[in-house]
């Protein structure tokens, strides 16, 4: 710094006046550039949000606790990897429908710009957004940012216990699909066994042996009919199959039709007392033995009672007798085809009681497995039915927690001070600028003043005569021409008269 | 003023209304310090007596480390402060063999100067010596531009006429050429008795004029004249500083 006098204020002083043309400038450029950046601030919408970080269900409380103080931390973290994460911040955006008429390029350039736009203070458990941008959209910047800002706050806070109901849910699913799978297993169980529900083994045992013996008996029944039929046909062979018409008449006393019925009756009886070795009387088998006995004992009366009393008509002569078909032959064939017919629905109701020995015989072989199994299945599906209900009462109460701990942590961070755009620098912020300029100016000179003055290596006092060169001051000249005097002395000019010298 | 009046009140000073350096940067005493720089000049002269002896001639050589310091206007107001403020003879010789600016200064006519005596072609030394209105107060001018000043500088006839003017004068004033530029200078310092450098303030790095004192001997250098300062203070904020 040059020494011009004693006092070190004099030298600033100097200095301030030496280069007033550098503070000049400075202060009218500094003013301009302020003035400047008023005016387009003048032009910008501010919004600014207030929230509550915590604690805002009691606001009453004074003080904060160490758990407060930790959620603070907390939060703030979360929104410093919020404004880092250009996706998170576009789905913010998007949410809150400023995405609508722009292409993805100029949606992606709004977000970079919106989020520079974004200013965040914290402070006494407060937090401060501010949004500057060129139209009232400044205030929906700042409600879609907080909004999703607050939803992954409350998200991060409650995901012990939603991964805790997710992992229920989850199970309940599971051990539901499990469920419903046996249910429908033994539904379909039970749906083949309908027509023939399930038994213990001795009960099947016992179904098997009358089921055998029923086959036994319709054998035995069948093997008579067979006999019967055998003999109907022997008396068939025996029999003419025409005879006159007179022969008729003359009935001998002796009807061959007798013999045969007595040879039949005799089968039967022989056949019911087979029966009875095995059966009752009341058994329906020995009963329709004893009717057939009854009717052909019946028939056998009814012939002796004819062969007894018939007389010979004398109807015609020998001359005039035709052929006839014999009627015992016919009775016979009758009997026959007759027979046939029992025999033969014998035979498919003997099939029929066969295959239910078998079926009888196979029921019993796998009674015990397939019970078993279905024992098995029940208690399976009971089971599985009491873990899905429990599974089920957990999932509710996880839901009822989670459900809690969000109500809870959204009434903790609370918008205390809803965005608004309003139109920035009103009043006061503009004479701050406006003051601020010249102040800036003034400073800004002061600073190129000293520098440039290091850079001077010339002599301008005394003073500095005597430190650098080491020589008095013989004089002390001062500048006094004006540089108008100057040049109207160089151009040869002026009302200066110079003085000749006598010669 | 008329210049007559200005002549008696102010001496000499007014002589030399206007005075410019070579550079034509001008420390003319304008209508502004009438009182201050003759004062200055007064104690150039009074330090000058202090360092010379009053039995023998003085002889003081007036340059400066560059072009356009104002060496010619102190050597001019110097001489005539002197002749005024006392009844010593000084002469002002005009050593700047180079550049004759004292003789355009002065606005004299065409004449012959020491030149013209160096170099033989002239050489009665006293047709060369021009008077003034001051009756102390001779002029030495260079009379024209020397063909090779370097070897006018280490002339013997130089010497002589240096000799030559000590006898009859008390004073002696030399304008020489500057220092760095010129080698002449260096070699005249030898043949006077003290050096006065001129140094134009806020102009010439204090480096060059360092250089300057350096090259032609620090024990020559009497002392410095500030010529040509400046503040850029209001007067009333002078005043109220002083």
């Amino acid at each position: 710094m040059r020494v011009y006098g004693s006092s070190p204020l004099y030298n600033y002083v100097e200095l301030i006046f030496r280069s007033k043309r550098l503070f000049i400038a400075a202060i009218v450029v500094a003013t301009a550039i302020t003035a400047s950046v008023a005016g387009m601030r003048a032009g910008t919408y501010e919004a600014k949000a207030l929230v509550y970080l915590t604690g805002a269900d009691n606001p009453q409380a004074t003080g904060m606790n160490e758990v407060q103080r930790g959620s603070i931390q907390y939060k703030m973290n979360i929104l410093s990897i919020c404004t880092k994460d250009p996706r998170w911040f576009a789905d913010a955006m998007r949410e809150k429908g400023l995405a609508r008429g722009m292409s993805d390029q100029k949606f992606e350039e709004f977000c970079k710009k919106a989020v520079k736009a974004l200013t965040f203070a914290s402070g006494n458990n407060v937090l401060e957004i501010t949004c500057r941008w060129e139209d009232p959209r400044a205030a929906d910047i700042v409600d879609g940012f907080y909004s999703r800002y607050a939803d992954r706050v409350v998200g991060e806070e409650t995901a012990a216990s939603s991964i805790a109901a997710e992992s229920l849910r989850n199970r309940l699913k599971e051990y539901t699909e499990k469920q419903k799978g046996l249910e429908d297993k033994v539904n379909r169980f039970k749906q083949e066994h309908v027509d023939a529900p399930l038994a213990d083994y001795q009960t099947m045992l016992a179904q098997l042996n009358q089921n055998k013996q029923t086959v036994e008996a319709m054998q035995v029944e069948l093997g008579y009919l067979q006999n019967v039929r055998a003999e109907v046909e022997r008396q068939l062979h025996k029999t003419e199959k025409k005879i006159l018409e007179a022969s008729l008449y003359n009935q001998p006393k002796d009807d061959p039709a007798i013999e045969r019925l007595q040879t039949e009756s005799a089968v039967v009886d022989q056949h019911i007392a087979e029966l009875r070795t095995k059966y009752n009387d009341n058994n329906p088998l020995i009963k329709k033995q004893l009717e057939l006995k009854a009717n052909i004992d019946q028939e056998i009366e009814t012939r002796k009672k004819i062969a007894a009393g018939a007389k010979p008509t004398g109807r015609g002569t020998a001359t005039q007798q035709k052929v006839v078909i014999n009627p015992q032959y016919q009775a016979l064939e009758e009997k026959r085809n007759e027979l046939d017919l029992s025999i033969k629905e014998y035979q498919g109701r003997l099939n029929g009681a066969m295959a239910r020995v078998e079926e009888s015989r196979t029921k019993a072989r796998i009674s015990p497995e397939m019970v078993t199994n279905f024992e098995w299945m029940t208690k399976d599906l009971a089971l599985y039915t009491g873990i899905r209900d429990n599974l089920r009462a957990s999932l509710e109460k996880a839901d009822m927690i989670e459900k809690q701990e969000h109500e809870l942590h959204m009434a903790e961070m609370r918008m205390i001070v809803r965005p608004e755009a309003e139109l920035e620098m009103a009043g006061g912020k503009n004479i701050i600028f406006f003051a601020a300029g010249p102040l800036l100016g003034i400073i800004i000179a002061f600073a190129f003043s000293l520098f440039f003055e290091t850079l001077d290596h010339s002599l301008r006092t005394p003073i500095e005569v005597e430190k650098y060169l080491d020589k008095p001051v013989l004089a002390v000249l001062p500048r006094m021409e004006t540089p108008k005097d100057s040049n109207q002395r160089r151009l040869g000019g002026g009302s200066d008269k110079r003085p000749t010298l006598p010669s | 003023m008329s210049d007559e009046n200005a002549l008696k009140n102010n001496g000499p000073l007014s002589l030399f209304r206007g005075g410019q350096g070579s550079n034509g940067n001008g420390n003319g005493h304008g209508n502004g310090n009438r009182i201050q720089i003759p004062e200055e000049y007064a104690r150039l002269h009074a330090d000058l007596e202090r360092a010379s002896s009053p039995s023998r001639c003085f002889v003081v050589g007036v340059t400066s480390a560059v072009y356009g310091e104002g060496k010619t206007t102190v050597a001019m107001n110097l001489a005539g402060a002197i002749a005024n403020n006392s009844t010593q003879r000084v002469a002002l010789v005009d050593c700047n063999l180079r550049n004759w600016d004292l003789q355009t200064r002065l606005n004299l006519p065409p004449c012959a100067g020491l030149v013209d005596i160096l170099e033989g072609g002239e050489d009665d030394l006293a047709n060369i010596i021009q008077k003034t209105e001051v009756e102390n107060f001779t002029i030495v001018p260079a009379g024209r531009a020397a063909a090779n000043p370097s070897r006018l500088a280490r002339s013997p006839r130089l010497v002589e006429v240096m000799n030559a003017l000590r006898m009859s004068n008390e004073f002696i004033v030399m304008d020489m050429a500057p220092v760095l530029p010129v080698a002449d200078t260096r070699v005249l310092a030898k043949i006077v008795d003290g050096m006065v450098m001129v140094v134009r303030a806020g102009v010439t790095p204090r480096e060059i004029v360092a250089r300057a004192i350096e090259s032609i001997g620090n024990d020559r250098v009497l002392g410095v004249v500030l010529n040509g300062t400046e503040t850029a203070m209001p007067k009333f904020l002078q005043r109220y500083f002083s």
